[in-house]
């Protein structure tokens, strides 16, 4: 009955999920990045809704009973469902217009190669993750010191849930934000038991989502050679897929990330202030995971500073930054009740001293340990010189409309690992404890969203399509048929 | 597609691809022997294990609240391991640590995970044996002044 129950219980969010993207990402071409694209975004936004439906229902009821919740989500997400599909049917299409970088045109048989690389790689990382599964059902130390556990506290403690954030428990992070734990207590409310199995499947499911988000968002973007590259590139990293069965947030974490900079990127081309709202709620959806978040939010804010002072259109910056926060909302305020309402503060803020930081910040030597755990970690766990050789091979392109979005990404990205390097310059915790014990989870959080820059940065390899108007190639998806973005109106 | 380019870009997606495979398929055989060697093994995984030494106690004790938590001294981690694996076992309990936070010597029912022997110190003071549900696991009550 268990396996049933997981995948029904997974199914209305991911179905509610795909049928409210499309009115967020209007007039889809119908290839299969296209539906890739959708359905792994979907998959994600329904989760995190149905993380925050969970929360809302144990917030305002003290018993969460299986027949309660889907009552209450059926409801919810089916009405939620119904105005995104009306939407999404008033909306028309128009041709974007030809790409204008450097692609680099391959034989029709690469792609095809390459797809049934991919799929045969996928199926890889599916054992490999049952494998990794099978030797820690319950995850790692903190999937259930942390995660699982406040999941347990809100599945089991009935009028008590509370007692997940008590400061008693300060140890285990009680201020740690719960979409993870949120997700796996209801999934284990329909179960009628805490399964260990359900925080395994939720693991897998966001490995194989961000795997396929990252796949098809770059195969929209440059064509799906490039997009299953850099499929290829996430599925054979260990180090993504040991996090990814850990049952850590890290890598939901991440692939939030990865759908917000997707979607502000695709907004970018084609001025959705819809699909701008949507990257604010999957914004709102990684503070929901976890406390890096808000780092993102700030990274994110930051550069649209300066681009709203430099750029010659800053009403409009101005304008998406407002949809994008109105998007960010309800796991924002949901995030904000839990850390002013219920949770203890978090330690870095308790153990805040200025005094002590100013001294570790004057520390040369800091710098250079964690400068040195950085570049261990993006050469022997994220093999990062591989891509510079590619580099070499393929050379840089970026089109010239796209310029500016591309280092706006590369710009929020820095930012978010200079965040996170400073935080470990000015930890009061031993530092070479600090770093073996988290750098390595951090700098998985980005890889996903730095392939999606570096594809976007390398030149794309696209298959040869003939265009009898004029001539030239164009590439096999995406931009070059009808943009999946692209409306009316704009907006 | 054009000759020097074009074997420079077929260079590049296949050192790109045989690169990274070379990356996944040894992570992937280990992992699949590892699997294939545990699969014999008949015991479940040790966490399943280790909260299975709980089964018997929680029927003794209350559904929900604080409780304290005693324990013999460990070696590197374990100490902290034990007492957070105690704690996901018994949750929706609050499990405090009486050597750790002070607190948990307020609590009048103490658990006791014991590895190798009950120990004599500082550690069981004001404490009284309610029942030993064996393998290392104790019920204690703090002794009222």
């Amino acid at each position: 009955m268990t396996f049933p129950v997981t995948f029904l219980s997974f199914l209305l969010p991911v179905v509610a999920g795909a049928l409210w993207v499309p009115s967020f990402l209007p007039g889809g071409n119908g290839t299969v990045a296209d539906r890739g694209f959708r359905i792994s975004l979907g998959a994600g936004v329904g989760l995190g809704a149905g993380s925050l439906a969970y929360f809302f229902l144990r917030s305002a009821s003290a018993e969460v009973s299986a027949a309660r919740l889907f009552l209450f989500e059926a409801v919810l997400f089916s009405s939620l469902a119904t105005l995104a599909m009306r939407y999404a049917k008033e909306m028309s299409l128009e041709a974007s217009p030809e790409p204008d970088a450097k692609a680099i045109t391959v034989p029709r048989w690469v792609p095809g190669t390459l797809a049934a690389l991919l799929i045969f790689l996928v199926a890889g990382v599916i054992l490999t993750e049952v494998f990794l599964t099978f030797d820690r059902p319950h995850g790692g130390w903190d999937a259930w010191a942390i995660w699982n556990l406040r999941a347990r506290f809100l599945f089991r403690g009935g009028e008590y849930w509370r007692d997940a954030f008590s400061p008693l428990l300060s140890e285990i992070h009680p201020d740690y934000p719960l979409l993870l734990p949120g997700l796996v207590a209801r999934g284990w409310t329909y179960l009628g038991r805490d399964a260990v199995s359900f925080p395994a499947a939720v693991a897998v499911f966001y490995t194989l989502s961000t795997i396929g988000m990252l796949a098809s968002s770059l195969a929209i973007l440059r064509g799906s050679s490039q997009g299953i590259l850099a499929g290829v590139v996430l599925a054979c990293t260990p180090v993504f897929l040991v996090h990814g069965a850990s049952q850590y947030a890290d890598v939901p974490f991440g692939y939030y990330l990865l759908a917000t900079f997707s979607l502000l990127h695709l907004s970018k081309s084609s001025g959705s202030r819809r699909a701008v709202s949507l990257a604010g709620f999957t914004a709102g959806l990684a503070c929901w995971t976890k406390n890096e978040g808000v780092i993102l939010l700030g990274a994110l804010a930051a550069v649209w500073l300066v681009c709203a002072l430099v750029s010659s259109v800053r009403k409009d910056e101005i304008r998406r930054a407002g949809w994008f926060v109105l998007g960010a909302l309800p796991p924002l305020l949901a995030l904000a009740y839990l850390k002013f309402a219920l949770a203890p503060p978090g330690d870095m803020t308790t153990e805040f001293e200025v005094a002590a930081v100013l001294k570790r910040v004057a520390e040369p030597a800091r710098y250079l340990e964690v400068g040195r755990a950085v570049i261990r970690e993006a050469i022997f766990q994220l093999h990062l010189p591989l891509l510079a050789g590619y580099l070499l091979f393929m050379g840089v392109s970026i089109r010239k409309g796209e310029r500016g979005a591309v280092l706006r990404l590369w710009g929020s990205l820095s930012l978010i690992l200079a965040a996170y390097l400073s935080v470990y310059v000015i930890t009061s915790k031993p530092l070479a404890w600090h770093l073996g014990t988290s750098l390595s989870r951090l700098m998985t959080q980005l890889f996903p969203s730095l392939l999606f820059s570096f594809f976007l940065t390398a030149t794309a390899v696209t298959v040869p399509a003939a265009d009898p108007r004029r001539g030239r190639t164009t590439p096999e998806s995406g931009r070059g048929r009808k943009s999946p973005m692209k409306r009316r109106g704009g907006g | 597609m054009q000759s020097a380019a074009g074997y420079r870009i077929s260079a590049g997606i296949l050192f790109l691809v045989l690169t990274s495979a070379y990356f996944f398929l040894p992570f992937f055989r280990a992992e699949w022997i590892s699997f294939d060697r545990r699969r014999d093994l008949p015991a479940a995984d040790r966490m399943t294990l280790y909260e299975a030494r709980y089964d018997e106690v929680r029927k003794h004790l209350p559904s929900h609240g604080v409780i304290g938590y005693v324990s013999d001294p460990k070696e590197n981690n374990e100490d902290r391991f034990a007492w957070a694996f105690t704690q996901y076992a018994l949750s929706p309990l609050l499990v405090v640590d009486r050597s750790v936070n002070p607190k948990g010597r307020e609590y009048p029912i103490v658990i006791g995970n014991f590895h190798r022997a009950v120990p004599g110190d500082d550690r069981m003071r004001d404490l009284s044996l309610v029942r030993d549900f064996g393998n290392g696991v104790f019920l204690l009550r703090k002794v009222a002044k």
